[in-house]
């Protein structure tokens, strides 16, 4: 402002100078003309004066302006730096500790790895002396019992007989419970050798298998079409053996006993059942029907040791499947079973008769 | 009775086992000229006529019949000694055990096992087992002439 009000005055200054010297013109001598010419060079030196000033004031109010702007940028800059530099040590520090926690979570996971293989062979030799010491002495039992029943059984009444083939009797039952127990044992710690398998067949030669129990009974077999599923055979098998093992036992009572096997469309994917006219059981109790040593029947209506359902539904579980089973007492029995959807193979549509009742 | 009329050698450590095979194996008159090792290391003196049978003179039994858990030298060290013998590898042996640990079937296969038993804890079936077995490796079984 100041500038431009001093430029002003320089201008008009000058302006009102050569008016003068215009009105002045009208006396031309020689000294007003050198007055005239001095005050002109004083009026034009002071306007350039003036102007230079004015410019240089410009530049420098520039260079002020453009200094403080750097100044103003540096410091963002130094500012933004520090931020970067705090954010940069911050990730690091992050990135460190995600280092660390790796490194603590392989060492954790390591150390769990050999706390599972420590636990699995100490299961393993556990099995293993079951296998090998537990069934000695049972052996031994059912042996000299019977040796005693065979050889001096005449010296006894009836009443010493029946005691000594409770004694064998027992030590047959405890070593059919070992067996079974060991045999689940193995598979909890057997790999799933999953293929492709054709159901029908399984069911084929586990019916085969299954001859010397039907030996002598009447049994209406209906078997429907089965699928392909990815499993694995061995144990697929097992599942069918004591799924139809126990229709087979539990239809023991009946005349004419029916058995139905076929697959059905459950929520949009196939289960496969296993049904029987035989004794049933109380649907209250079925949430026991598969653990271990549970049984809705006396040994003496039907025997078992109760870890064939128990056996069943580790394998069907350890196909990411599920077993179910749904019965009313003296009606029969159906079981259930579906694998996981990754495990269906080319499953065919129902065409079990059966389908239409469930 | 000489060693070299032994048909069975029979590698046991359980006495009450030792009992019911022998009253099982008489019970069905098959085989008296059995011999009992109560270890693996005794059976291997045995066989190879050393320590205690440094007199025997050598000769290969009929049947080897061994359980698996011995004390000493268990029986697949036994199993093996006896394939790693030129004189002795061609003698049947069969696995009569307490276990049916797919581990110790693998094993014996891979050495040359004839024939793996679990012993049935029923003793009748027991004696149908000893029944066949005797009948079956002493009877109607070929084997090589015995090499000297």
């Amino acid at each position: 402002m100041v500038l431009g009000a001093l430029c002003c005055t320089a201008v008009l200054g000058y302006k009102a100078g050569i008016r003068q010297a215009s009105a002045a013109a009208e006396v031309p001598t020689k000294a007003y003309v050198i007055y005239l010419g001095s005050v002109h060079l004083t009026l034009s030196v002071g306007a350039m004066g003036v102007a230079v000033i004015f410019t240089l004031t410009i530049l420098l109010a520039a260079a002020v302006f453009l200094a403080i702007a750097a100044r103003r940028r540096r410091r963002q800059a130094e500012v933004a730096n520090r931020a970067l530099t705090i954010e940069n040590k911050e990730r690091w520090r992050a990135e460190g500790e995600v280092h660390t926690l790796n490194a603590e979570l392989e060492r954790r996971v390591l150390v769990r790895t050999e706390q599972l293989d420590a636990a699995n062979k100490e299961l393993e030799a556990f099995s293993y002396s079951v296998a090998h010491d537990l069934r000695a002495p049972l052996r031994h039992i059912n042996g000299f019992s019977k040796i005693l029943q065979d050889d001096y059984g005449p010296a006894l009444d009836e009443t010493g007989q029946h005691y000594l083939k409770s004694v064998s009797d027992a030590a047959k039952n405890m070593g059919q419970l070992v067996d079974d127990l060991l045999k689940m044992g193995r598979i909890g710690r057997q790999e799933l050798m999953r293929r492709s398998t054709d159901l029908n067949a399984l069911m084929g030669r586990s019916l085969q298998d299954l001859q010397p129990e039907c030996e002598g009974r009447k049994i209406d077999w209906r078997i429907g079409d089965l699928p392909s599923l990815e499993c694995d055979p061995g144990l697929m098998k097992q599942v069918f053996v004591n799924l139809l093992s126990n229709a087979v036992k539990y239809t023991r009572r009946r005349e004419n006993a029916v058995i139905e096997v076929g697959q059905v469309t459950l929520d949009g994917a196939p289960a496969i059942f296993v049904r029987d006219n035989g004794a049933g059981f109380d649907q209250r109790y079925a949430h026991k029907l598969f653990g271990v040593f549970q049984r809705l029947h006396s040994a003496e209506e039907f025997e078992g040791t109760g870890v064939g359902l128990a056996t069943v539904q580790r394998i069907v579980q350890k196909h990411g499947g599920r077993i179910w089973a749904e019965a009313e007492v003296d009606k029969g029995a159906t079981f259930f079973f579906a694998l996981a959807a990754s495990s269906q193979g080319s499953a065919q549509a129902t065409k079990s008769a059966a389908a239409g009742e469930l | 009775m000489t060693h070299d009329e032994v048909e069975i050698l029979y590698v046991e450590d359980n006495v009450a086992d030792v009992e019911l095979t022998l009253v099982a194996l008489r019970r069905h008159k098959i085989a008296n000229r059995i011999h009992v090792a109560r270890d693996g290391a005794e059976a291997l003196d045995f066989i190879f006529c050393r320590g205690t049978h440094a007199n025997r003179e050598f000769f290969a039994p009929k049947l080897v019949l061994l359980d698996m858990k011995l004390p000493k030298v268990d029986g697949l060290e036994v199993l093996h000694a006896i394939r790693e013998n030129e004189r002795t590898n061609m003698i049947p042996v069969v696995v009569l055990t307490s276990s049916n640990e797919q581990k110790d079937i693998v094993e014996s296969y891979k050495l040359h096992v004839n024939s793996y038993i679990q012993k049935p804890v029923d003793f009748d079936q027991f004696q149908q087992v000893v029944q066949q077995l005797g009948l079956y490796w002493l009877v109607v079984n070929q084997t090589p002439l015995p090499v000297g």
